[in-house]
């Protein structure tokens, strides 16, 4: 079982690394989630019509409501704050996005297809699952877990 | 009472941990596919292409490319030496981005690093976190036999 104990040793090595990957995460999704958050809170109006006319029902609540949890979610995954409260949120918010615009676009990110939001899912379901990791307010505020 | 609702959604959202691993591996073995094969195709265009780009032994590492895509793919998917094979392809994310990408700026829209930047941070949650118990790599490795 030579290969069993290399592979054993090797994931104890790299379990070092596990918070350095939820950091860079919860950055670049911070990162990614700020421009479509201030678009919206830039052209209010336009995005509430946006919202209407891709049939959101009550579209100046909702835009209010994705224009709100966007921003906060820049805020609080950069400071790893509520972390796994406020990715179920910003995980809605891309099935949404996914089912209301993307997907008739099809995968591909050239075709303005669902593969960019799909990734920010799948980013979020790793970070609601896992927390913020050991560089975070959570950390600092809730210790440490298990 | 923050510190109940922390620990009560850190309590149900754990247990969401292997799924969401298991997902973002094969919207990760998915996203090399294309890449793979295209490679395979025509390996003396991209020894050509990786030669105009200043890449050394371009034939070599065309080679190397194309194989650790394709072993990537197989890998990824099965969840077989899953922290092992994340590490080539955050190499060869990394050189992307260096040779191709990072020229043309941030967007995914104008070709930019954005997508291999979400493949190495995808990577790199794998290569620090492993496959998750969905995976050939749980029952081989982890999976306490006695």
């Amino acid at each position: 079982m030579r290969l069993k104990d290399f592979y054993l040793e090797l994931s104890v090595l790299l379990n070092y690394f596990q918070s350095f990957s939820l950091l860079f995460a919860r950055i670049v999704l911070a990162y990614g989630f700020y421009e479509p958050a201030l678009t919206k809170w830039r052209n209010f109006d336009t995005t509430a019509e946006w919202f209407s006319s891709l049939g959101i029902p009550l579209a100046p609540v909702m835009t209010l409501l994705t224009a709100s949890i966007e921003i906060l979610g820049v805020l609080l995954l950069f400071l790893g704050l509520f972390t796994r409260l406020i990715t179920i949120p910003l995980m809605i918010i891309m099935v949404i996005a996914v089912l209301t615009v993307h997907i008739s676009n099809g995968f591909s990110v050239a075709d303005n297809g669902f593969e960019v939001p799909l990734y920010y899912f799948l980013f979020l379901s790793i970070l609601t699952s896992y927390g913020a990791g050991e560089f975070s307010l959570d950390r600092v505020i809730f210790g440490k877990e298990k | 009472m923050l510190v109940k609702i922390h620990t009560l959604s850190k309590n149900i959202l754990q247990n969401f941990q292997s799924l969401s691993l298991l997902l973002a591996r094969f919207a990760v073995a998915y996203g090399f596919l294309e890449p793979a094969l295209l490679k395979w195709k025509d390996i003396g265009a991209v020894a050509e292409w990786f030669d105009s780009m200043g890449i050394p032994f371009p034939t070599l590492n065309a080679y190397m490319a194309a194989s650790s895509e394709i072993l990537g793919v197989v890998l990824l998917t099965i969840g077989l030496f899953t922290r092992l094979i994340s590490i080539p392809l955050m190499v060869i994310m990394v050189v992307a981005i260096m040779t191709v990408h990072l020229v043309h700026g941030f967007s995914a829209g104008d070709n930019g690093f954005e997508i291999p930047l979400y493949y190495m941070l995808f990577l790199f949650i794998f290569t620090s976190h492993g496959a998750g118990k969905f995976s050939l790599d749980y029952f081989l490795f982890e999976k306490k036999t006695q």
